[in-house]
């Protein structure tokens, strides 16, 4: 851990859903910290919980068990009311940012709206802050008058991106922002998500499945899997030596492009799909799905232990 | 290879009307397919991959023309079918799956009466048959315990599952083309590879034939033996897998091969492409990737490129092709 205290720390932070009576646990006893400026990965399957990681963080979602502290406050002792002051500089972009936008509404309007509810600056101001956000986003200053089903996937995602800036946010929770964009537009958003980080000395909590964006943009990676974590390390430990074998099942099962010349990849299918997370697997979660599994990880929870200084890995095995 | 094409199609158009205007959508593409062959059909959002398909199967809805001066299909001509001989077809000769499962998939009915109707619908078993068949289809396609997974509902099952049980139905009359759109798309890697390990071992043991729109280069590489490359409704570039990887001819497809991001491209300055593909309200007349193409030359805002060789098996659209493969870079 760096010195300087960290924006958000999650500690142990568990959630539990009733669904149909039966209680599923989404979330169980994950620990992440994000320094201020940096970017955490938060990486797994979908229904590995990795979602609601986000929507706890940010006090979102109520936990069932352990907190988040977000700048010094611990959000799960706040009320609802007590949390507004801080809403603001704890902002959530989604992979559809049209869903999060009136479809009524001019895209300026929505974004001179997120100001208006946080009561920031008079209305002269929000309207020249909405036209400086357009700049800041790499829009034209004519998009705020259109509607949001007149624009593009990538305009969208910019215009989601300047309606979470609006309101000067110190964290942004990244939930797969790129992951419904064509391969160049993909770019565009990760090169102007870096770009703003860089100007604006933001912090994200960065929520993906794409292993290769999460690398790109990460400091710091946790791999989640039926709600635990699994591993986590700096990012060039962690790919460089992934070392629980559900990070690498991730890493080995992304089908990348042959360089001329080069073998193609074999299409194998990996054993087993990811168990319901009703009935987790005793002992270690993924033991079911483990080509290296032995006796003891059908019996025994590894715990998240170190293999080096800041590389966490819950498995028996590894080393 | 001495094989007629199992499908040739030649220059495609499909227009939709939008209010007053017309969009054109797809501006005459023209490709075969022969027999076992993949082709991988890619491109971004808006480049007519997924309509050219879906117009050849009479699957376009609402306010929209289809034009095309040749459909050839095995025997058939397609454009000549009664849209009651095209639904038989499709289903019986020619298997469909689409990204999302439940766009197909009737929620209201047992998995396994699905994949049977399929079979009975076009009488290509009787029941008793088609019941035993469906058991070897789920065993084909990887779904553990088909005879209790027979009769439970397509929300029981997760999103890799149900494309399973999509695919099952596509196959089921043993087709001999089979058009995947997107069909791993919305899919974790692992279960991504799942999938394409089934479909590979359905090419391999049937000789089926597989058109897989995609727009992931690493999917349609390292299953495909050949890619076409769309951009505003035309085939831009069409080459072996061999050839796409070590010499692409054309600067779109430069492009999107620059802007794919793997592990280990931390550090390194990205390279989109600027810009994003246009909405044709009018039939190209010259090249519509000049506005965001680096090799762009006056000839290119005048002149429609054509689809020519550059060598065996290797076509191109665009006028600078050889300048382009000179480039380093």
């Amino acid at each position: 851990m760096s010195g300087e205290a960290p924006i958000l720390s999650v500690q142990d932070i568990s959630k539990d859903f009733v669904v149909n009576r039966r209680v599923l646990h989404a979330v169980r006893r994950v620990s992440l910290t994000v320094p201020a400026g940096r970017t955490v990965g938060l990486v797994g399957e979908s229904g590995s919980g990795k979602s609601t990681v986000g929507r706890l963080a940010i006090g979102l979602l109520p936990a069932t068990g352990g907190r988040s502290v977000f700048q010094g406050h611990d959000l799960s002792q706040m009320s609802a009311r007590a949390m507004r002051p801080l809403r603001h500089a704890m902002q959530i972009i989604f992979q559809d940012p049209q869903a999060s936008l009136s479809p009524r509404m001019t895209v300026g309007a929505a974004v001179y709206d997120a100001m208006a509810i946080h009561r920031l600056g008079t209305p002269k101001e929000r309207w020249s802050r909405v036209e400086m956000l357009w700049e800041r986003v790499g829009l034209p200053s004519s998009i705020g008058t259109a509607y949001p089903f007149e624009l593009s996937g990538g305009q969208l995602q910019r215009v989601g991106i300047a309606r979470s800036l609006a309101v000067n946010p110190a964290l942004v929770v990244c939930d797969e922002p790129v992951s419904a964009l064509d391969v160049s537009i993909q770019l565009q958003i990760i090169q102007l998500l870096k770009t703003l980080q860089d100007d604006l000395g933001l912090s994200y909590l960065f929520i993906s499945h794409n292993l290769a964006v999460v690398e790109y943009l990460s400091d710091t990676v946790v791999v989640i899997y039926l709600g635990e974590v699994v591993e986590t390390a700096p990012v060039e430990a962690l790919f460089r030596r992934p070392s629980h074998p559900y990070t690498r099942l991730l890493i080995d099962s992304i089908l990348r492009v042959p360089a001329p010349g080069a073998p193609l990849q074999p299409l194998t299918a990996p054993v087993g799909e990811m168990p319901s997370p009703f009935a987790p697997p005793v002992g270690c979660a993924f033991h079911s799905r483990c080509p290296l599994a032995v006796d003891r990880c059908s019996q025994e929870v590894p715990t998240l232990r170190a293999i080096d200084p800041e590389h966490w890995v819950k498995c028996h095995l590894a080393d | 290879m001495a094989d007629p094409p199992l499908l040739t199609i030649d220059a495609l158009h499909t227009y939709f009307r939008r209010g007053t205007e017309t969009i054109y959508a797809v501006n005459g593409v023209s490709f075969t397919v022969l027999p076992g062959e993949a082709v991988g059909v890619v491109g971004e959002s808006g480049s007519g991959k997924s309509v050219t398909m879906l117009s050849l199967l009479g699957l376009v809805r609402g306010r929209v023309t289809v034009r095309v001066a040749q459909a050839q299909f095995k025997s058939w001509d397609l454009t000549r079918l009664s849209r009651r001989q095209l639904e038989d077809v499709r289903g019986r000769d020619i298997g469909v799956v689409f990204q999302d499962p439940m766009t197909s998939l009737n929620p209201v009915m047992r998995v396994g009466d699905q994949v049977m109707e399929a079979m009975l619908a076009h009488q290509y078993a009787p029941p008793q048959a088609a019941f035993r068949r469906t058991l070897d289809l789920f065993r084909e396609v990887g779904i553990p315990d088909g005879a209790a997974r027979f009769r439970a509902y397509p929300h029981e099952f997760s999103g890799g599952m149900r494309q399973r049980i999509m695919l099952a139905v596509a196959i089921a009359c043993e087709p001999e083309l089979l058009i995947a759109d997107e069909p791993t798309t919305a899919l974790d890697v692992t279960v991504q590879m799942q999938i394409l390990s089934v479909l590979q071992a359905l090419r391999s043991r049937r000789r089926m034939s597989v058109v897989m729109i995609t727009h992931d280069f690493g999917v349609a590489t390292n299953f495909c033996d050949r890619i076409l490359v769309l951009y505003a409704g035309r085939v831009v570039e069409s080459a072996a897998v061999t050839d796409f990887l070590a010499r692409p001819a054309h600067p779109y497809t430069r492009g999107l091969k620059g802007s794919i991001l793997e592990i280990g491209s931390r550090g390194r300055s990205l390279t989109p492409i600027a810009g994003s593909p246009p909405t044709l309200t009018a039939p190209p007349t010259a090249c519509t990737f000049a506005p965001r193409c680096p090799f762009a030359v006056p000839q290119c805002a005048e002149e429609l490129p054509q689809l020519r060789t550059l060598s065996a098996g290797h076509q191109v659209a665009c006028h600078r092709a050889e300048e382009v493969l000179d480039h380093v870079g």
